[in-house]
C-alpha cells in the first residue's frame, strides 16, 4: 500500500537548516498495523505528516497504492487523501463548534454520500464507539477519553483506507488508553491499515511491527513478537 | 451554528457590524444627496443648449460676476446672432404687492418673463394651453400651491390676480391667469410661484434681468460670446455695457454659478467633493477594520479549518463556510445602517432631505454584500491554509501595522481639517458686524410707502422695552450690492478716475451694530428726509422743469434747518485714496457723484470706521462711503432683547401692521442669514465633523479589537517577563512606546495631506485664518491620547496578571 524511497524532509528557518528525515525507505502492506517510535525530534510525527499527505517531502518517493504522490501538487493530494486516509490525534482536534453528531458527520459531508445515509453511518459508527448516547453534546461536555472515541468516529466514519495515529492515548489515562488501542486493533483486523506514532511501549505491542527512528533515520524494524522478546 | 459562532467572538462581530453599518449609511446619505446635486436641471428635455448669461464688471476686481444684465442689452440678441435660437427673460422685481380674490399676499418666488420661457423649460403645466401662453398681454401662470393658497379649490384660469411693482411702474396692473403649472421640482436652480407675462420685443429699460439663450445645436460659444460683446460695446449709447464673462451651461448652475446675484443658494463642486472624499474615508476605515478583524477571525479558526481540510473540505468548501458566515453580520449592519440614513434629517437635525430610491438602497445593499462578503475570503486567499496543514504558522501583529497607520492618519488629518472649518466659520462669524446676531431682526425689501413711514415705525417700536435699537440701511446683511460712482475729495487728485461704493445707513445703524469709528465720530446729525431726496431725484439735465425742482429744493433744505451732506469712509477706501492715517481724512471736503447730481451734496468726511464685512467674505472688502439717504433705506434693521425674542417680534409685527395693514410683516435674523450665505461651508463643516468623529470612533474600535488580539498573543511573553524580574508599569511602557511610535508616523503624514486640503478650502474666503502649528499639534496630541487610552486598558491588564496565569496560556 504504501511504498517510500529515499525520502528526504529538511526545515528551513532563516538561516538554519535541519534535517528531519533523512533518506529513508520504508514499506507498508495493506492490513498491516504499524507502530513508529523513536525519542523526541527524531522524526517521527514528520513521517506521519508526509504519509498522510498533510506535508510533502523534500526529496524522494512516496507510492500510495503504486502511484507517486510526494511529488504531486497539493490538489491532487488532498484529492486522493479524501476518503481513503484519515487521522486520529493527541489532542483530539474536534471542532468546538459542532456537537458530537456533526463532528464524526464531517468527513462524509465532502464524499458524494446521500443525507439518509450519512446520519445511517455516523450512528452505526457512534454505536459502535459506544458514545452513540451523546451525539448531541460538544466537545467540551465530554471526557478525554469520550473525545478521542468521537475523533476515532471521525476517522472511520468514511472508511478510510488508512487510519494514521499521533500517540492516540498520549492524553488519556491508562485505562481510557487501553480501551482507544482496543478499537484500534479491532478496526484494524476489519481490514484498516493503521499507523501509529507513539512513545508507549504498551501501545506498541499492539503493532504488527515497530518502525524505530532517530535522527531521522530507520534504526531498526521489527515484528511485534521480536519487540515483545527485546523487551520482556 | 453561525449563531454560536458569532456569540463566541462578539466583540469582532459587533465592532464590525457597527463599522459596516456606519459605512453603509454614510454611503446611502452621500450617495443620495451626490445624486440629487447632480440632477440638478436634468429634466429639461432642451438643457444641453441652455444657457445663462454671466456678466462681469471690468473694473471691480475680485468681485464675483453677476447672473444678471442690463435690459436694454437684451432686445439685439433676439435678431442678429444665428447661434441664438430663443431667448428667455426673467425679471425679478423686489417689493411687490399681490392681491388676488380681495387677499393680499407676498411671494418671493415672484418673476417677469416672456412666452418662450415655456418653449424652453419643461415646467410642467397642469392646467392652459402651453403653446398659447402669454399670446395675450397680461397674462399670469402660478403654481399649484399659490392657486391653492390664493384661490382655494376653485378653478384658478381666468381669475384676475393684481401687482403693485415699486419700480416698474409700467408692470403693475391686473393679470389673468392663463395656466397653472406644477410645483417646480427640488432640483430646478431657481423656484417660480407666479410667472407674469412680458411682451417678447418689450423694452424694460435698465432693468436687472436674468437671460436664458437657447442655442443652436452647431455653435461656437467663445465666437458667439465675443460676438455679443462687440456688438453691445458698439451699439451701447450711454456707457460701456458690462461684457459677457461666460455662457454658463444651464445644468452647471446649480453647483459651479456663484455669482453675486443667484435666484436661490447654489450649491458646490467643493461641497460635494469633500463629502465624496469624507464618505470614502470612513468606507475605507470600516473596511481596514472589517479585514483586520476578519484576519484575527480566521487565525482563531485556523486550527478548525486546519481539521476539516483533513477530513476532506477543499478550500472552496473552507470559503463557502466563511462567505455565508459573513452574510449575517453584512445583514444587520445594513438594516443598521439603513435605518440610521432613513433617519438622518432627524438624527443629526440637518436638512439633507434625505430621500432614498428603494431601487438605490437595493443596490448599495448588493454591492455591500458583494464587496464585505468578498472581503471575508482575502485572509483564505493570502494565507496557504492546505500547504502546511500540520503546523500553526507564526502570527505576528506587525502584519496590521500599516493599516493602523493608515487608519490613524485619515483620522489626524480629520480632526485637523474639522478643527480649521470651525476656526474659519468662527472668524467669518466674528468680522461681521453685530455682537448678538440672534438678537437683530432685519425686515427686508421693505415696501416705499413704509420707507417714507420708518421714523413713526421707528418711535412706535421704540416704545416696546423689548426693542433696543432700530436702524435702517440699503441691503441686507450678506449682500455685495455694487454701486459704484466716482467722487471728487479735497486733496486728491481728479484726474485718475476712481469710484467708490456708496452704502446708505440711517443715523442709529453704528449704535444698532456697535460700530466704533477708527477717527472722527459717528453722529450723523440732521440727515436728508425723503422728500427732499424725492426732489434731488428728479433733477437731471433731461427734466425740462429742472431749474423749479432746484428752487423747491432748497425751499426744503430752508425749512430743514440747512442739512450739510456727511460722509463716512471705511478703511479699504482710505487704501484706495492712499491716505495712511485715517484722522488725516476727517474734515475733508467730499462729494459723491451719482447720476442724479442733487441726491449727494457736496458735505464733509466726519468718520473713518474699520472695514465693516457687511457682505459675504467669499471677497474683498469694497473701497466704501457711508452716507444717509432714507429713500434708499429699504432695510429695517431692529435690535431685540434676547431673552424676550417671542414677545419682541409679536410687538414688531403688531406695530408694522399698524401702519401697513395691506402688506405682510416679514423678518429674517442676522444670524440666520449668514448661515444662509455660507450654507456650503456650514454643510461642510457639519459633515467634516460628522466624519471625523465617525472616523475615529471606527479607528479605535479597530485599534482595540487589533491591541486586544496582540495582547492575547504576548500573553505569554508578558510573563516571562515579569517572572524574569519586570513591573507591570515597565510592561505597560514598553506597549505604550510600540503604539505611540506608529501615532508619530502616522501624524508625520497626515499633517502635510492635512494642510494642503486646509489650505484650497480657506483660499475661497477673502479673509482667513493662520494655518497655525499648534492645530496640528492639538491634532495629534489628540490622536496620541485617544490611541494611548484604547491601548492601555487592556495591555494594564495584562501587564497586572499574575505571571503564573499568564505562563499557563497557550
Amino acid at each position: 500500500m504504501i511504498k517510500i524511497e529515499n525520502l528526504s524532509k529538511r526545515f528551513r528557518t532563516e538561516d538554519v537548516e535541519t534535517t528531519a528525515l533523512n533518506e529513508i525507505n520504508l514499506e507498508i502492506k495493506e492490513g498491516e498495523f504499524v507502530a513508529i517510535m523513536g525519542p523526541s525530534g527524531c522524526g517521527k510525527s514528520t513521517l506521519l505528516n508526509i504519509l498522510g499527505m498533510l506535508d510533502s517531502p523534500s526529496s524522494g518517493n512516496y507510492y500510495f497504492n503504486k502511484q507517486e504522490v510526494g511529488n504531486q501538487k497539493e490538489s491532487q493530494r488532498n484529492a486522493i487523501r479524501k476518503g481513503n486516509i484519515n487521522f486520529v490525534f493527541q489532542s483530539f482536534n474536534l471542532i468546538d463548534e459542532l456537537n458530537v453528531f456533526r463532528n464524526v458527520e464531517l468527513p462524509l459531508n465532502y464524499l458524494n454520500v446521500s443525507k439518509a445515509d450519512k446520519k445511517a453511518r455516523v450512528l452505526e459508527v457512534l454505536d459502535r464507539m459506544k458514545i452513540g448516547h451523546r451525539k448531541n453534546h460538544y466537545p467540551q461536555q465530554l471526557s478525554g477519553g469520550q473525545q478521542q472515541r468521537v475523533a476515532i468516529a471521525r476517522a472511520v466514519s468514511a472508511n478510510p483506507k488508512l487510519l494514521l495515529a499521533d500517540e492516540p492515548t498520549g492524553n488519556l489515562d491508562s485505562k481510557t488508553g487501553l480501551e482507544v488501542m482496543n478499537l484500534l486493533t479491532e478496526l484494524n483486523s476489519e481490514g484498516t491499515t493503521i499507523v501509529m506514532v507513539t512513545h508507549s511501549e504498551r501501545d506498541a505491542e499492539f503493532a504488527h511491527r515497530v518502525i524505530r527512528l532517530f535522527d531521522g533515520e530507520v534504526m531498526t524494524e521489527k515484528t511485534a513478537k521480536e519487540f515483545a522478546t527485546i523487551n520482556y | 451554528m453561525i449563531l454560536n459562532q458569532i456569540l463566541k467572538n462578539k466583540k469582532w462581530y459587533s465592532i464590525n457590524t457597527l463599522g459596516i453599518g456606519l459605512a453603509f449609511a454614510v454611503a446611502l446619505i452621500i450617495f443620495t444627496h451626490v445624486k440629487k446635486e447632480l440632477s440638478y436641471d436634468n429634466f429639461h428635455s432642451k438643457a444641453d443648449d441652455i444657457y445663462r448669461i454671466t456678466t462681469e464688471d471690468q473694473q471691480l476686481e475680485g468681485q464675483p460676476p453677476t447672473s444678471g444684465i442690463d435690459g436694454r442689452l437684451i432686445l439685439p440678441l433676439y435678431t442678429n446672432f444665428p447661434d441664438i435660437k430663443e431667448v428667455v427673460r426673467l425679471i425679478h422685481p423686489d417689493n411687490t404687492i399681490i392681491t388676488a380674490d380681495k387677499n393680499n399676499f407676498s411671494s418671493k418666488q415672484l418673476f417677469f418673463t416672456n412666452s418662450q420661457f415655456f418653449k424652453i423649460f419643461d415646467y410642467k403645466l397642469l392646467r392652459g394651453n402651453r403653446a398659447n401662453l402669454f399670446n395675450q398681454p397680461n397674462q399670469v401662470v402660478i403654481s399649484k400651491k399659490t392657486a391653492l393658497a390664493y384661490f382655494g379649490t376653485e378653478e384658478a384660469i381666468g381669475k384676475e390676480i393684481n401687482i403693485q411693482v415699486q419700480y416698474l411702474y409700467s408692470k403693475s396692473g391686473n393679470y389673468t391667469v392663463a395656466g397653472v403649472m406644477d410645483d417646480f421640482p427640488d432640483n430646478s436652480h431657481f423656484k417660480a410661484d407666479l410667472l407674469f407675462s412680458i411682451n417678447n420685443n418689450e423694452d424694460i429699460n435698465q432693468f436687472h434681468t436674468y437671460t436664458y439663450l437657447l442655442l443652436q445645436k452647431e455653435r461656437n460659444l467663445s465666437s458667439l460670446k465675443n460676438l455679443i460683446n462687440a456688438y453691445w460695446k458698439k451699439n451701447t449709447k450711454d456707457g460701456e455695457p458690462n461684457p459677457i464673462s461666460q455662457l454658463m451651461p444651464l445644468r452647471d448652475i446649480h453647483l459651479y454659478s456663484h455669482n453675486a446675484d443667484e435666484m436661490s443658494t447654489n450649491g458646490s463642486m467643493t461641497s460635494l467633493i469633500i463629502l465624496i472624499a469624507g464618505a470614502l474615508i470612513v468606507f475605507l476605515i470600516a473596511f481596514i477594520n472589517y479585514t483586520n478583524l476578519n484576519y484575527v477571525q480566521f487565525i482563531t479558526d485556523l486550527k478548525d479549518f486546519k481539521i476539516r481540510m483533513i477530513n476532506g473540505a477543499s478550500l472552496v468548501d473552507l470559503g463557502q463556510i466563511i462567505f455565508i458566515r459573513s452574510l449575517l453580520p453584512i445583514s444587520f449592519a445594513i438594516l443598521l445602517g439603513g435605518l440610521l440614513a432613513y433617519n438622518f434629517d432627524t438624527i443629526s437635525a440637518s436638512s439633507f432631505n434625505m430621500n432614498i430610491s428603494a431601487f438605490d438602497l437595493l443596490w448599495i445593499s448588493l454591492i455591500f454584500y458583494l464587496i464585505f462578503a468578498l472581503a471575508s475570503l482575502l485572509p483564505l486567499a493570502t494565507t496557504k491554509v492546505s500547504k502546511d496543514l500540520a503546523h500553526s504558522p507564526y502570527q505576528g501583529s506587525k502584519k496590521f501595522v500599516a493599516s493602523l497607520l493608515f487608519q490613524f492618519m485619515l483620522s489626524i488629518a480629520a480632526i485637523i481639517t474639522t478643527i480649521v472649518l470651525h476656526k474659519q466659520i468662527n472668524l467669518v462669524n466674528n468680522l461681521h458686524p453685530g455682537d448678538e446676531k440672534s438678537a437683530i431682526v432685519i425686515m427686508p425689501d421693505v415696501p416705499y410707502h413704509m420707507i417714507a413711514k420708518f421714523e413713526v415705525l421707528k418711535e412706535s417700536f421704540l416704545e416696546h422695552s423689548e426693542i433696543r435699537n432700530v436702524s435702517a440701511a440699503f441691503y441686507k446683511p450678506g449682500l455685495n450690492i455694487p454701486f459704484s460712482y466716482p467722487f471728487e475729495m479735497e486733496g486728491i487728485d481728479k484726474t485718475v478716475e476712481k469710484k467708490l461704493n456708496m452704502f446708505s445707513i440711517e443715523e442709529d445703524f453704528f449704535k444698532l451694530f456697535n460700530i466704533k469709528p477708527l477717527a472722527g465720530s459717528l453722529d450723523m446729525g440732521i440727515t436728508s428726509s425723503i422728500p427732499w431726496e424725492n426732489i434731488a431725484l428728479r433733477i437731471h439735465d433731461q427734466n425740462p422743469n429742472k431749474d423749479e425742482f432746484i428752487k423747491n429744493l432748497n425751499a426744503y433744505t430752508k425749512e430743514h434747518g440747512g442739512f450739510q451732506e456727511k460722509y463716512i469712509l471705511n478703511q479699504s477706501a482710505l487704501k484706495v485714496l492712499g491716505i495712511q492715517n485715517p484722522e488725516d481724512a476727517i474734515g475733508k471736503s467730499f462729494q459723491f457723484n451719482f447720476m442724479a447730481p442733487e441726491l449727494f451734496q457736496k458735505g464733509k468726511v466726519i468718520a473713518v470706521i474699520g472695514d465693516l464685512h457687511y457682505g459675504d467674505m467669499f471677497s474683498k472688502e469694497e473701497p466704501m462711503v457711508l452716507a444717509s439717504k432714507n429713500l434708499f433705506n429699504s432695510t429695517f434693521i431692529a435690535k431685540i432683547d434676547p431673552r424676550r425674542k417671542a414677545e419682541a417680534l409679536q410687538s414688531l409685527k403688531t406695530e408694522w401692521e399698524t401702519l401697513s395693514p395691506d402688506h405682510p410683516f416679514r423678518y429674517e435674523f442676522v444670524d440666520d442669514l449668514y448661515e444662509q450665505i455660507y450654507f456650503n461651508q456650514y454643510k461642510e463643516m457639519k459633515a467634516l465633523t460628522l466624519f471625523s468623529i465617525l472616523s475615529i470612533i471606527l479607528s479605535v474600535l479597530g485599534m482595540f479589537a487589533l491591541s486586544s488580539f496582540s495582547i492575547q498573543h504576548k500573553t505569554k511573553e508578558i510573563g516571562i517577563r515579569k517572572a524574569n524580574g519586570s513591573t507591570s508599569l515597565e510592561i505597560l511602557m514598553l506597549l505604550i512606546k510600540e503604539y505611540t511610535q506608529w501615532v508619530i508616523v502616522a501624524f508625520l503624514i497626515a499633517c502635510p495631506i492635512a494642510y494642503y486640503i486646509a489650505r484650497d478650502w480657506l483660499s475661497n474666503f477673502a479673509y482667513r485664518i493662520e494655518l497655525s502649528w499648534w492645530i496640528f499639534i492639538v491634532s495629534g496630541v489628540m490622536a496620541l491620547i485617544i490611541a494611548i487610552l484604547t491601548v492601555s486598558w487592556q495591555t494594564w491588564k495584562a501587564a497586572t496578571q499574575n505571571p503564573v496565569e499568564a505562563l499557563k496560556y497557550e
